[in-house]
Formats: C-alpha cells, sequence, structure tokens
C-alpha cells in the first residue's frame, strides 16, 4: 500500500529477544519434570500417572475410533455455546448500553448468574434438558455475563467526536451502529470472546462429565474415572487443554486489531 | 435568503458565553467568526447547527438547513479508508451512484485519489485535513460550519488547505461560517468578518472584506491593512496605540 509523505513515525515493536523466547518451553519442561519426580514419589499409577503413562493412554484415545466423534461432538457444543453466548450478550451489552431501565432489568439476572456455581447450575439443568443440551445451556449461562460485559463497555468506548460527528453528517443509526459503534467495541468484544471461550470449554466439559451425552470429552472423563482409569482421565484433560489452546489461538487470528486503537504496527 | 441571530444569549449554569449575538450569514457567503480563544465561538457555531439550543434569542435561517462540518481534530474512521470515511458521511443520502460520485470527485479535488484506500493512521496530518474538508464538501448541504478547520498543522500546510478551501468553495458557493482564532486564516478566506468581544460575547465589528478571494495574497498591502484592523480589533487598542 502506497504510504502518504510525512505520516506517522512508526511505532517500533520490541522483539522479545531469542533467549526470552525459550521461557514458555522451559516452563512446561519444568512443570513436566516436576510431575515425573511426583509421580515417582507417589509411585501409584491410580493416583497420580507419570507423563509417559499419561502420552502412552493419549496415544490409545487417539487410536480409538470413537475419539473423532467425542472431539466433534464436544467442540460442536462448545462453538455453540460460544456463538449463542455471543449473540445473547451481545445484544444484551448493546440495548443496555443505550437503555438505563434495561441495563437495572438486567443487573440482578447477571448478578444471580455470575454468582451461581457452576456444577449446581449443571445439575438443575439436567432436570429440564437433554444430556446433549445441558452443556450447552449452561455454558451459555456462564459466558453470556462476560459478553454482556464487553460489549456494554465497548458501546461507551465509542469516540464522542465520531459520534458527534456522525450524528451533525445524519448517518442513519444503524450505519452509526455497523460501522462506528461496533468497530469501537472491536476490542473490548475480543477480549472478552477470549475469556468466554475458556469458560465454555471448562463449563461444557464440566456438563458433559455429569450428563453423559453420547459423543464427548467429558464422558470419556466420566468413564475413564470409573473404571479407574487415572491415565486415561489425564489423557482426556490434556486433549481438553489443548483444544482450548488452539481454539484459542485461531480466535486470535480471527479478530483482527483495529488501526486506531492501538497504531499500526511496523516491524 | 439570509440566516440571522438576533440577541442570542447562552449560559452554562453561572458562566454567560454569549451576550446578545446579532450578526446576519449572507446566502453563499463566507463569514468568518474571529475572537480571542474561549470566547464562546464554538458555541456560536454549535447554535446555527443547532446541537445547542440557545437559552433566548432568536434565530432564523438555520433551523431544518443542513449542515456539513469541518472540525480542528479531522474526526475520521481509523478502521475505514479515505473513500469510505466520505462515503460513511454521505450513508444518509438515498442515492448510492450519487454517494460514489460525490466521493470520487472530491477526493479527487482534495489530491487524494491515490489515497482512496488508505486508512487514516497512513495519513500525514495535513491529509487528515484535506480529507475532513473533502468529507464537509462532499456532503450536499446548504451550509458549511469550520471550527478552527485550519489550526492544527503548520503554515505550509495551513496554505494549501487555505488553497483548497477556495477551489472548492467556489465551485458550489455554499453559505459557510468560519469560526478562527487566526486573522490571516479570516483575512484569506472571508468575505466578512465578525469580531467577537472576549466572553461573554457580543459582536464588537462587523468588517467586510471587499477584495475578491481569488486576488488576495498573504503579505499583500491590502490584506495586511485588513489584518491590522482586525488586530487593533481584537486586542482592543487604537490605531494610535500601534503607531507608538
Amino acid at each position: 500500500m502506497r504510504k502518504a509523505g510525512g505520516a506517522n513515525p512508526p511505532v517500533t515493536v520490541r522483539r522479545p529477544k531469542s533467549w526470552l523466547r525459550l521461557a514458555g518451553p522451559l516452563g512446561v519442561l519444568s512443570a513436566i519434570l516436576v510431575w515425573s519426580l511426583a509421580a515417582k514419589i507417589v509411585g501409584s499409577d491410580l493416583i497420580l500417572p507419570s507423563p509417559v503413562k499419561v502420552g502412552a493412554a493419549l496415544g490409545d484415545l487417539l487410536a480409538d475410533p470413537h475419539f473423532g466423534s467425542a472431539l466433534a461432538g464436544t467442540l460442536g457444543r462448545v462453538a455453540a455455546a460460544f456463538i449463542l453466548s455471543l449473540a445473547l450478550g451481545g445484544l444484551t451489552g448493546s440495548v443496555s448500553a443505550f437503555s438505563p431501565f434495561m441495563e437495572r432489568f438486567l443487573a440482578p439476572i447477571l448478578t444471580t448468574t455470575r454468582a451461581t456455581p457452576v456444577l449446581a447450575l449443571i445439575l438443575v439443568a439436567m432436570f429440564w434438558f437433554p444430556s446433549n443440551a445441558v452443556p450447552v445451556f449452561c455454558a451459555i449461562l456462564m459466558a453470556f455475563p462476560v459478553f454482556h460485559t464487553a460489549m456494554r463497555a465497548g458501546m461507551a468506548a465509542a469516540d464522542q467526536g465520531l459520534l458527534q460527528m456522525a450524528e451533525l453528517f445524519g448517518v442513519p443509526a444503524r450505519v452509526r451502529f455497523a460501522r462506528l459503534r461496533i468497530p469501537a467495541a472491536g476490542p473490548h468484544l475480543a477480549s472478552g470472546a477470549k475469556n468466554a471461550l475458556g469458560l465454555c470449554w471448562k463449563v461444557v466439559v464440566a456438563g458433559e462429565v455429569l450428563s453423559q451425552p453420547a459423543f464427548a470429552l467429558g464422558t470419556g472423563m466420566q468413564e475413564s474415572r470409573l473404571s479407574l482409569e487415572t491415565a486415561h482421565v489425564f489423557a482426556w484433560a490434556v486433549t481438553t487443554v489443548a483444544l482450548c489452546g488452539i481454539t484459542e489461538f485461531l480466535l486470535g487470528r480471527l479478530v483482527p486489531r483495529r488501526p486506531g486503537y492501538g497504531r499500526e504496527e511496523t516491524a | 435568503m439570509t440566516m440571522r441571530m438576533h440577541e442570542v444569549r447562552k449560559s452554562f449554569e453561572a458562566l454567560r458565553v454569549l451576550d446578545g449575538i446579532d450578526a446576519d450569514f449572507p446566502e453563499s457567503s463566507v463569514t468568518a467568526i474571529l475572537g480571542p480563544s474561549g470566547c464562546g465561538k464554538t458555541t456560536l457555531l454549535n447554535i446555527a447547527a443547532g446541537l445547542i439550543t440557545p437559552d433566548s434569542g432568536e434565530i432564523e435561517g438555520f433551523p431544518g438547513s443542513t449542515f456539513s462540518y469541518a472540525f480542528q481534530d479531522p474526526r475520521l474512521l481509523p478502521w475505514l479508508d479515505t473513500k469510505a470515511n466520505i462515503l460513511f458521511a454521505l450513508s444518509g443520502l438515498p442515492d448510492a451512484s450519487f454517494r460514489a460520485e460525490r466521493a470520487d470527485r472530491y477526493l479527487a479535488a482534495s489530491g487524494l485519489s491515490a489515497f482512496a484506500a488508505s486508512k487514516p493512521p497512513e495519513l500525514s496530518g495535513g491529509m487528515r485535513q484535506r480529507l475532513s474538508l473533502a468529507r464537509a464538501f462532499a456532503f450536499p448541504s446548504r451550509v458549511l460550519l469550520l471550527d478552527e478547520a485550519f489550526s492544527s498543522v503548520d503554515l505550509k500546510i495551513r496554505i494549501d488547505l487555505m488553497d483548497l478551501f477556495s477551489r472548492l468553495w467556489d465551485e458550489e458557493r455554499r453559505t459557510t461560517l468560519m469560526v478562527t482564532h487566526d486573522i490571516q486564516e479570516a483575512v484569506y478566506l472571508a468575505d466578512r468578518v465578525l469580531v467577537l468581544s472576549p466572553r461573554p460575547a457580543r459582536v464588537i465589528a462587523d468588517i467586510p472584506l471587499q477584495t475578491p478571494r481569488s486576488s488576495r495574497l498573504f503579505g499583500s498591502s491590502k490584506e495586511m491593512e485588513a489584518e491590522s484592523l482586525l488586530y487593533d480589533l481584537v486586542l482592543g487598542r487604537s490605531g494610535q496605540d500601534r503607531a507608538n
């Protein structure tokens, strides 16, 4: 893209030194080392299996023909919960930004939702919904307040000067919302989305453990626990953490930083 | 139709800002509103635009008009490219091809066609201000309001912007109210200059400028004469003081 002469001076991004990049992998290695030592001291695979045993259990899971279906089932539930909580929280957050009545109306509901223990919610939801829907319902209830707050804050963050300019030029409300309010809320929504995604994973898997849908990581985790295969329980948990990390990474790539909210970076 | 304000007063709580403004704003002319910082020039402009309601007084001609605005801070959407910024301001107009034609025309007129796909953070300060002017002209309003629109850039760029304004203005000759604290700017661009007193503001002088805008030159004797008169009025000194 052609750059204008005399434009803003480039912002220098400090890249981490090469030895700093090793800090993360070193942290992981240290944790595995401590885990290995602890497993050796405990000396019982039933209580704390070693990382090698968990690795072998993970290999078993990957080779199991049902693993793919379990993975797809949980991914589908997380995606459904995430999208529906985004839609619900986005809607209530944007309405609350303009309506003090709605803000006050929703406040006790949000406070109750935030304070409700996840396990209690799952147990109650099991009376109401089929096992497939319980994890999704609970994750929506837990994640939508995150989106609500992010959207509410994002709407309030819109530049007053830009809003006044739009009003003076008679820009229609729907265009103002789509092209000014939503992009201004972008950084808030991106941060909220990352938190909500992690929450969706936790609640969906917890819901699956208790409600036992047919194809689910949580169901596999519970079945392994019931048959005292601790290494397999760990392997299911490792799979969940890895998938959560991958989806968070992909989400980070999908949600770009908006220029103007943090200057464009040049290396 | 001449737009008019009569005995317009405005206070913000205990702070009296405008104290009986009487002024005419003839159609198809540029009226500069000159005064010291904080005297209420922008309040006057906002009253004209209908953004602020005066406490008392009469306003004729402005209500029901359409306005376009150019601000000291260009107020561009940083995530939209140059052309989309203009189209954003035009989005209330019904005809899409008319909007696109206006955007292209004023981008070209302001020398920004090559940067149609660039976003404001990629433009220099002067280019952002040009874009703000192009947007104001692209919007087919009856009244153009400029609020210190040339003051945030250095002298060379300011002169370029003023030349651009003159060129664009000559095409449609829109009724323009231009708030400024810069005497040279007022003398170079306006058909007449209203001088406001310090707050609470009143109109203390209404100076017509006779030289055609296209013949005005920075530093020429006629412009210097008008500037001297305005300096005297703004600084509250007599011609005798200046001679001494």
